[in-house]
């Protein structure tokens, strides 16, 4: 699924709402009906929060909740980085990270699933 | 009632609220000058209605504002934090505690949760944030 495909008031709904601080500029949560909440942090600018809004979509879309990568692979999945592409392929001088060897190894069995081999 | 005209309406009770402290005026002052019952306008600032297209100019009027500063998100740009919030989010691979922590907030079974979090963002900061949400998720809830 796409983000685009996403719809507002169908899959999502979306609150703007003023967090006790500035550590968190969005979330995004699951309801019981199969929709997701999206709260954006409005001590943020609002081009700031578009952004947000995006990357909260994607969360959606690309499945995060059920997904067995660590959680910093995810939020940068979120921000648009193609991960299966800079783990085959890192840029030159660099080399993919993870906090430990259990995250590594999440993310190594993820890949060689049957169903993503088939 | 829908979601976005719960917004809309929290949206604007806050802002008048803001701009009667940077005023300096009470309810009955904003009322008495716009001839406005007390009832009404204590309805616009706790969120329960908002006012009408005509009354959101008088407001705008009377606190020598656009309309836009009535119904619009407000964001405070002479708060320090604002440059800071333009930052990309980014999460520091060093910051275990906070790591497991968002870890454990997108696959605890009782309330799944993603929150996308700043650069030196502290874990008790996020803690406030989920608390928030929670709280906001069980208001919502009952009403």
């Amino acid at each position: 699924m796409k983000a685009d495909d996403l719809v507002e008031g169908i899959d999502y709904f979306v609150y703007y709402v003023q967090f006790p601080n500035y550590a968190n500029p969005s979330s995004v949560t699951p309801n019981s009906d199969g929709t997701y909440t999206i709260y954006l942090n409005t001590r943020f600018p609002p081009e700031f929060l578009a952004d947000r809004l995006e990357h909260e979509l994607r969360h959606i879309a690309r499945g995060h909740f059920e997904d067995t990568l660590p959680i910093d692979l995810i939020e940068r999945e979120a921000d648009g980085e193609n991960l299966y592409r800079s783990f085959f392929h890192p840029p030159s001088g660099t080399i993919p990270c993870f906090n430990s060897e259990e995250a590594l190894a999440r993310f190594v069995n993820r890949l060689f699933k049957p169903e993503r081999i088939l | 009632m829908s979601y976005e005209n719960e917004t809309s309406r929290e949206i604007i009770a806050s802002n008048i609220r803001r701009l009667m402290r940077k005023k300096g005026v009470v309810a009955t002052d904003v009322c008495k000058a716009l001839d406005i019952p007390n009832a009404t306008f204590s309805d616009w600032i706790n969120a329960k209605t908002y006012p009408r297209i005509s009354k959101i100019e008088k407001l705008a009027e009377y606190f020598g504002v656009s309309r836009s500063d009535i119904i619009d998100i407000y964001i405070d740009r002479e708060d320090p934090a604002y440059e800071a919030a333009r930052v990309k989010p980014y999460i520091d691979q060093n910051d275990t505690e906070l790591l497991e922590y968002l870890e454990y907030l997108r696959t605890r079974p009782e309330a799944r949760i993603l929150m996308s979090t700043m650069r030196g963002a502290t874990k008790e900061e996020v803690e406030e944030n989920v608390r928030f949400i929670e709280a906001l998720r069980k208001s919502r809830r009952e009403s």
